[in-house]
């Protein structure tokens, strides 16, 4: 009967049948000894190999434990009513970032020169919705993928200006543009 | 004959049956009307602070406002209450906006042509003309005795608005846009309100500032030059004229935009045409942004992008619209971004 260390080094050489394969990485869930064997192994292959540049990595298991542990829960809703309120946030989202970002070219070329509106928007230390492919025609921004197009942002701001909403009740449009989340 | 008399007398019932209703009908819109006016009037004149709660596509946010109208000028301040402090400063010269996440801040001028729309008075005839308008009954909003106005569009093409009215200062408390499907697009209300005397000047700079923020000020654009009208639009919803029209320069944009505003009333869309470049990749298509909508294509070598608070069909039959004026240079041929 082989051991576990045998059975380790023969996982990691991708040698083990995989019902034993199998049984074998359900107990590296629990047994840390067997996790740290695992990771010297693979450590010991990379140096046979020269795959390993620079520093010696130390406990790659416990640091892949501790980065899942970092990493944000995914949570994926159905294509349901949900997910079109999800998309409907992430336009709200993405729209602040690219006001934002008018913001700032609004400021650093108050000449008005005409401006390659990709530069600045670069520049913009305020995330930036990312650039969605135009599709001519068609509603875009009900689907999940869309984004508002930062590209807009001038266009929007200027139009405020003059919204007849604004005499109404002025603050209105401003309201939009002040309650804008930051980023995402 | 005694049937001849009888009938008359039927229809003269029947008339007044029409006609009662009819007359509190006209009565309900007129009082609509007069709230109407008065919240505008309100708006602009009072010195008040309050806090508001403005929802629009899934997010919230808190904002304070303070609005003077001190020796007939008016200076107004909002700030958010919750994450990154963004503040916009308006007074009747010019807007500030102040965006620490950007760590920068914008400041926009009125152009010569029109003042800031801090100071445009609402046409109500207009919006009478456009939108049925009812009363709905008294609520409270904030603590305050608020009556409701309703604001319905005869068609698809705009919105409708519910506002909520304070019975003693005339201010608006709360307010929610409806879509042609009867969805909340955007809302505002008041948590908390108070009408001053005067609010003390200091109140209304902005605080912002004192945060590490970069404070530039964008220099005056000057009298524009007149210009030839180039553009006209050929297919505009019922109600909507043209009210305004500008060529000006937009950062990021471009130097010579011809702008045209369209409103009836109430709801009012930009049309923006500029020289399309070759080589450029702008936006065309349409998209939703929350209450407003989008639109651009391309016409000749031109670009036509239409903004506006009103649903996406709206902004879709204007842009179609535009067309260059007869006698201009602007080629009617070749049209592109249609598919």
């Amino acid at each position: 009967m082989a051991t576990d260390e045998e059975r380790l080094s023969a996982l990691v050489d991708g040698e083990l049948d995989p019902w034993d394969a199998g049984r074998l990485i359900s107990r590296l869930h629990d047994a840390p000894e067997l996790r740290a064997q695992w990771g010297r192994y693979h450590l010991m292959g990379d140096v046979l190999r020269k795959n390993v540049t620079g520093g010696v990595p130390v406990d790659l298991a416990a640091r892949v434990s501790a980065a899942l542990e970092q990493e944000p829960t995914v949570l994926a809703p159905p294509r349901s009513r949900r997910a079109h309120e999800l998309g409907k946030r992430a336009i709200g989202f993405a729209l602040a970032a690219s006001v934002s970002a008018v913001a700032i070219l609004a400021i650093q070329h108050p000449g008005g020169e005409e401006l390659p509106l990709v530069t600045p928007l670069a520049e913009a230390p305020a995330p930036v919705a990312p650039v969605v492919p135009f599709r001519v025609g068609t509603v875009v921004a009900d689907s999940e993928e869309s984004r508002p197009d930062p590209r807009l942002g001038p266009y929007i701001v200027n139009h405020n200006e003059y919204s007849a909403a604004s005499g109404m009740h002025g603050m209105i449009p401003y309201a939009r543009l002040v309650s804008q989340e930051s980023g995402r | 004959m005694s049937v001849q008399p009888k009938s008359a007398r039927a229809a003269l019932w029947f008339c007044c049956a029409l006609l009662l209703p009819a007359a509190a009908q006209g009565d309900e819109v007129d009082e609509a009307r007069q709230w109407l006016d008065r919240m505008a009037t309100a708006a602009h004149t009072l010195d008040y602070e309050g806090t508001f709660v403005y929802q629009h596509s899934g997010q919230l946010q808190a904002v304070r406002l303070l609005h003077s109208a001190a020796d007939g000028v008016e200076r107004e301040r909002m700030v958010t209450l919750s994450g990154p402090s963004r503040e916009v400063v308006r007074d009747a010269g010019s807007v500030t906006c102040i965006i620490p996440d950007s760590n920068s801040m914008a400041v926009d001028h009125a152009g010569p042509e029109r003042p800031l729309p801090l100071a445009i008075a609402p046409n109500v005839d207009r919006i009478a003309g456009n939108y049925s308008l009812s009363l709905g009954g008294i609520d409270r909003v904030a603590d305050r005795e608020a009556i409701e106005l309703l604001v319905q569009p005869h068609d698809k093409l705009r919105y409708g608005l519910e506002l909520w009215v304070d019975t003693q200062s005339g201010l608006m408390l709360k307010s929610r846009l409806i879509d042609p499907s009867s969805e909340v697009v955007e809302q505002v209300l008041f948590t908390e309100l108070t009408v001053e005397d005067r609010l003390p000047p200091e109140r209304l700079k902005p605080q912002t500032s004192g945060r590490g923020l970069t404070w530039q000020t964008a220099s005056e654009d000057g009298q524009r030059p007149a210009y030839e009208a180039q553009w006209e639009a050929t297919q505009l919803p019922q109600g909507f004229t043209l009210d305004v029209r500008r060529r000006h320069n937009m950062p990021g944009v471009g130097p010579a935009v011809e702008h045209m505003v369209f409103s009836d009333g109430l709801a009012s869309v930009s049309a923006f045409i500029e020289p399309h470049r070759v080589g450029s990749n702008p936006f065309l298509g349409s998209t939703r942004m929350g209450a407003v909508n989008a639109y651009a294509r391309i016409v000749g070598d031109h670009r036509v992008t239409v903004v506006g608070e009103v649903p996406v069909a709206t902004v879709e039959l204007i842009g179609r619209g535009i067309r260059p004026l007869l006698g201009n240079h602007a080629p009617a041929q070749g049209e592109g971004g249609e598919k």
